[in-house]
């Protein structure tokens, strides 16, 4: 009927570690309901004659103190540690599921006090309180695991709690609840399918805990009931005759490894392979591929218009993504000069941004500058720097004093837990050494009112979650010019800002320009800002520059399709545009 | 803020570690109460009369109603009287301060190795991501995460004390009266100890680090020209620190745990030898005493990681209420996951 | 006669003494109509939609939907009207708002299946007139959210909203996600479901001008409150208050011409 995801555990079988982890598992399970059926002898006959022998032909583990044989003992006490380990992580469950759903949903109290209980519990050691209950009740196997399940109890109280709490935020889930759905049905529908593969890597590593305490338990004399073979009796013994067998604590602990192991594994590969992927179907991207149209006129050289006082050159750049396997942008060319702002606009996907981050060193790993040259031009005395040949440390001098960088989304660019005026100086001072510190906290709070910060001694003890998008947008462009850079790269800068914050931070980048003399760099999608502030302007689309020229002239008559569809986009929400008309952006994808 | 607005506030604080302690201790001695021994019994052996049994329960003030006796062992607890050992007669309160400093400087070593070396791992792994270092330091701490804890134990002893005598292989000197041979005896339980802290805190910090350099305020630090040097220690490491101080945090009541079994290999005299002899003999106030310990410790080393990662975090220290809710470690859901 | 409206409804979070969010906003939307809500960020717009529908609590006011007190609701009285479907959401991000692991068709029937409606098959059909009334293909029901582009998540989110056959919906900036193509598209589809079935709409969005074309009156939102109302072409053309006049200088201008070409028309615009 329809194409659901395959389970959680049929995804998570897909890898091959998963498989190989259920192998293991699985012969576990063979073992510990028939590993003494299966021993090649009778764990418990003694044999005074060979006591303490290595590894042999008759016995393959070789024998303990009693002259058992190892092996046997070991595949016989498999059933009783596993059953352990699962009688701790069962009581775990039980006790914790269903409450830490609880907690969600029976209001304030109840959910106070159980996560106070559970706080106390996670304060109790496993070993210690295993030891006190035993002492307290006997010992007992039951009473040692036991303790160890009732300890077990808030990481799965925990998990849940977070599961489902995680999910309850949704907005699905809101809208599930608009729609009148009743509680049930919601963790019916919504709920359940995600919290169990959480619960089945909780499980499965609450079984590898709880398999390593029982051993460990059992080392110390604590659930072991003799003769009955389990492993870390065995390694209780073995440590008594370390001397004469070091390495017989080997094949217990190696065989509680393995197992332990093998769920983490599985554990690992359900939880690798749960999250619901995206992939991006976007008609429009299918569509663009199938017009031939446009590939020709994309292929024509456009070449670089010359201008006055250059402050960056850029000639045939070439970058290329994916690790070097596809090439995204092109050979692209263009000049920004001293005082004029320039333009970079193109859909998305257009490869704008590509441009701007070789420009400035700071492509992701992955993708990089295959060829080209970018050159930053200084005034007569400063030689020209060629920015593809020089590495970090030099980038360091270039980023900062000689360009200047400004994003979207301003306030991720900064450090969370730290002041944002306490940034700003930390960037004045690591550029110029010599300024003291109140020297450099004086001119961040002048450069804070320059750009338009009305209060700006607050602004500079604040946290960037703390300010406003157009604040930190101010921040971050108050940053970008400490260094007296000749030239700013806004990318994408204005993008997320309301209409009015936009309008007031396009004025002060543009008071900017004309007061200090930058060349500006602005990369938008909007083609209305570029009309609205831009000098010149260049047309990007799929890693080529199509089209460029005086921004007055490219806005009212575009050459090329894509600036004309870069137009008609914009076009649609200006004022005295009359109604929607989808005739005029082309067919319905 | 107003007198009231105050006094909300430090309740709020206080309330939680308060509410921990009392459930803790509670069901610590609830425990020990129905433990069904019955302790005259016990200790005054076979033959006991039925007078003699009732004259020593009214000497260990057990006719009183349960939840007296509660509050009387806590209060008396508080003030460092712990009772006296069923069979001993020696104060619990003397035999846990022998042992404990055992496990405190124990425990603290181990700590020290496990925060250097683990997060010396986990900081190069982050940093090598991808290479050959990286891929080590994670196949080291998932095995160390499913090795038996004892195991460690047992591989160090054969190595450093069979195999090349190079240390003992059992016995203790306290601190205070020749740190050189402390150390002689220490050093192999506490790495013991150490391995599995120090494989989770290089694990998270790896994981923490390794999302941190993808956040965008590492790509704005370079823009500004910070040096990478920089941006990692003043940071990055800052921002990445939480979660992996969580599992320090975590890491505690664990190392005491872990404590029990190489205390049992090493020979140690601390504070798990006695409450398992107790438990043997089922002297229930020794152990009564001994889990009252451990929680008082659990508890404070809780309090203290809390009180560092809300220095860290910011967000938290400004009172967002969802961003405070988030941070301590107590009310953190799933943190074990 | 008014099917929703609003009398000085008052919302803020935290105690009596924190601004409120919302301060003495009063609208009403009529049958049929198609009215829009324009705010920037802080201005209360996706507060008054979530109380609308009652995710947010009231601080004081009223909402009145066909006659019934709607904020006086609770509990299992309002989980009836929740189940009658007159009154949907259509929520801004079809990325967050659609489970992810139920597919599209699952999505869209959600809604049916809370209020128990039918039989399986009836509500499988209604599923897919929805999905045929925003315009995409039965096929596209059997896919997960992930599997689909922008523009056809966007419409499902509105299938689901549809399939109640509602009397009002709520769109909280149903377009900001999408690009400019789709944007026009769904727009388009509002009006004509408006056309063709009289479905009346509350569309909130930031931009003034992306609703000139599709709503018949608008209400400017600032800081909580109402400051200008009236037919879209009154208050784009001739707005009274001066904060809807900086909104509107503020947009940035294509044209810094007197007449502009369009590429497909070939006729001039005039500014």
């Amino acid at each position: 009927m329809s194409a659901r995801r395959p389970g959680s555990l049929r995804r998570a079988l897909r890898l091959t570690s998963a498989r190989i982890a259920l192998g293991i598992i699985l012969l576990i399970v063979v073992l510990a309901f028939f590993g003494g059926v299966l021993a090649p002898q009778n764990p418990l006959a003694q044999n005074t004659n060979v006591v303490l022998q290595g590894p042999s032909f008759h016995h393959w583990l070789g024998t303990d103190y009693l002259g058992r044989d190892v092996l046997s003992r070991l595949m016989a006490g498999t059933g009783r540690s596993v059953a352990g380990a699962l009688e701790a992580v069962g009581i775990g469950l039980l006790l914790g599921v269903l409450p830490g759903l609880a907690s969600l949903w029976l209001g304030r109290t109840y959910e106070w006090i159980s996560l106070r209980i559970v706080d106390a519990f996670m304060t109790l050691p496993y070993v210690v309180f295993a030891v006190a209950v035993t002492g307290f009740f006997g010992n007992s196997l039951i009473a040692a695991m036991t303790a160890v399940g009732v300890l077990i109890s808030p990481l799965y109280f925990r998990v849940t709690r977070a599961a489902a709490l995680g999910l309850t935020r949704t907005q699905y889930v809101e809208a599930a609840e608009l729609f009148g759905s009743s509680r049930r049905r919601v963790l019916r529908t919504h709920l359940w399918s995600k919290i169990l593969p959480t619960l089945a890597v909780t499980t499965a590593q609450a079984l590898a805990s709880a398999l390593l305490i029982v051993s460990s338990l059992a080392f110390l004399g604590l659930g072991v009931e003799p003769p009955l073979p389990t492993w870390g009796e065995l390694l209780s013994s073995d440590l008594d005759y370390l001397a004469q067998q070091p390495w017989a604590p080997l094949f217990p602990g190696l065989l509680i490894m393995l197992i332990a192991g093998a769920l983490n594994a599985f554990a690992d590969a359900i939880r690798d392979t749960g999250t619901a992927q995206i992939v991006n179907v976007d008609p429009a991207e299918d569509a663009s591929s199938e017009s031939s149209e446009d590939d020709e006129t994309g292929a024509e050289d456009i070449g670089i218009a010359p201008v006055a006082q250059p402050v960056l050159r850029v000639e045939d750049l070439r970058v290329t993504v994916n690790g070097g396997g596809t090439e995204a942008v092109h050979g692209v060319s263009f000049e920004v000069g001293r005082g004029e702002i320039v333009g970079l606009v193109g859909e998305s996907g257009s490869g704008k941004s590509l441009t701007c981050r070789a420009v400035t060193g700071l492509l992701a790993p992955g993708c990089a500058l295959s060829s080209g040259t970018v050159e930053l031009l200084g005034d007569d005395d400063t030689p020209p720097i060629k920015l593809t040949d020089i590495d970090r440390t030099a980038w360091n001098k270039v980023r900062g004093p000689r360009i200047g960088i400004v994003f979207q989304d301003p306030a991720s660019y900064l450090n969370p837990s730290i002041p944002v005026g306490k940034q700003l100086v930390e960037t004045i001072r690591v550029h110029d050494k010599t300024l003291s510190r109140a020297a450099a906290k004086q001119r961040s709070i002048d450069l804070f009112t320059s750009v338009g910060l009305r209060d700006a001694e607050t602004v500079y003890r604040q946290y960037p979650h703390e300010l406003s998008g157009g604040m930190a947008q101010r921040v971050l462009i108050a940053i970008a010019i400490s260094g007296e850079p000749d030239l700013l790269i806004a990318d994408e800068a204005t993008s997320a800002l309301d209409v009015l914050v936009q309008a007031e931070v396009l004025d002060l980048l543009r008071g900017l320009v004309r007061d200090r003399g930058l060349a500006l760099l602005l990369v938008t999608h909007d083609l209305a800002v570029v009309a609205e502030l831009c000098d010149r302007v260049l047309v990007c689309d799929r890693g080529r520059i199509v089209e460029q020229g005086p921004a007055a002239r490219v806005v009212a008559a575009p050459t090329r399709p894509q600036t004309r569809r870069l137009l008609e986009a914009a076009l649609v929400w200006q004022p005295g545009f009359d109604g929607v008309d989808t005739e005029l952006v082309g067919a319905q994808p | 803020m107003s007198a009231v607005g105050s006094l909300r506030a430090v309740l709020r604080l206080v309330s939680v570690p308060v509410a921990v302690f009392l459930i803790a201790t509670f069901s610590t001695y609830a425990l020990g109460a129905l433990g069904g021994a019955n302790p005259a019994a016990t200790v005054l052996g076979q033959d006991a009369t039925a007078g003699q049994i009732a004259q020593l329960n009214h000497q260990f003030g057990l006719d009183n109603p349960f939840l007296v006796q509660y509050f009387d062992w806590l209060g008396h607890a508080l003030t460092g009287n712990l009772g006296v050992s069923y069979f001993t007669s020696i104060p619990v309160a003397t035999s846990i301060g022998q042992a404990f400093p055992v496990d405190l400087s124990l425990a603290l070593l181990a700590l020290t190795f496990a925060v250097v070396f683990g997060g010396a791992a986990g900081i190069t792994a982050a940093l090598r991501r991808g290479g050959w270092f990286d891929r080590a330091v994670s196949a080291v701490c998932s095995g160390l995460a499913t090795v038996p804890p004892f195991l460690v134990g047992i591989t160090l002893i054969v190595l450093f004390a069979v195999s090349f005598r190079l240390l003992p292989s059992g016995g203790y000197v306290p601190f205070t009266q020749d740190p050189g041979q402390w150390l002689r005896f220490a050093l192999l339980p506490s790495i013991a100890l150490s391995a599995e802290g120090a494989a989770a805190i290089a694990r998270q910090l790896r994981t923490s680090l390794v999302g941190a350099l993808q956040e965008n305020y590492v790509l704005g630090a370079a823009a500004r020209g910070l040096s990478v040097r920089r941006t990692l220690f003043r940071h990055v490491l800052r921002n990445a620190a939480g979660p992996a101080l969580t599992v320090l945090g975590v890491q505690i009541p664990l190392l005491i745990g872990g404590a029990v079994v190489a205390e049992k290999m090493f020979a140690l005299p601390g504070v798990a030898q006695l409450a398992l002899q107790a438990g043997s003999e089922r002297d229930v106030p020794v152990i009564q005493g001994a889990l009252l310990v451990t929680i008082g410790v659990v508890l404070v080393s809780n309090i203290i990681v809390n009180a560092v990662l809300f220095r860290i975090t910011p967000q938290a220290r400004r009172g967002t209420r969802s961003a405070r809710r988030r941070v301590t470690l107590q009310s953190v859901g799933g943190a074990a996951a | 006669m008014t099917l929703l409206k609003i009398s000085d409804l008052t919302v803020g979070y935290g105690d009596r003494h924190t601004q409120p969010v919302l301060n003495g906003v009063s609208l009403e939307v009529r049958p049929g109509e198609i009215l829009g809500v324009i705010g920037e960020t802080g201005s209360g717009k996706t507060t008054l939609a979530r109380t609308i529908v009652g995710l947010v609590p009231a601080r004081g006011g009223r909402i009145d939907f066909d006659g019934v007190e709607l904020s006086a609701l609770r509990g299992k009285g309002l989980r009836e009207f929740r189940r009658r479907g007159e009154l949907q959401f259509v929520f801004q991000d079809p990325l967050r708002a659609l489970d992810p692991d139920l597919t599209a068709a699952e999505s869209i029937t959600e809604p049916l299946d809370a209020a128990g409606v039918g039989n399986r098959t009836e509500r499988a059909e209604r599923a897919a007139a929805s999905l045929a009334a925003v315009g995409l293909d039965a096929a596209l029901g059997d896919r997960l959210p992930g599997r689909l582009s922008g523009g056809q998540r966007q419409r499902v989110l509105l299938a689901r909203a549809l399939v109640t056959r509602p009397r009002l919906l709520i769109c909280d900036e149903p377009v900001s996600a999408l690009d400019a193509a789709n944007r026009n598209h769904v727009l388009r589809l509002l009006l004509n479901l408006r056309d063709a079935s009289g479905i009346a709409a509350l569309v909130i969005s930031h931009d003034l001008h992306s609703l000139a074309g599709v709503a018949d009156r608008v209400a400017v939102l600032n800081e909580g409150r109402v400051v200008e109302h009236g037919p879209v072409r009154q208050v784009l053309d001739n707005p009274q208050d001066p904060y809807t006049q900086r909104l509107l200088a503020a947009a940035p201008r294509l044209h810094t011409l007197t007449t502009l070409t369009t590429a497909s028309t070939k006729e001039p615009v005039s500014s």
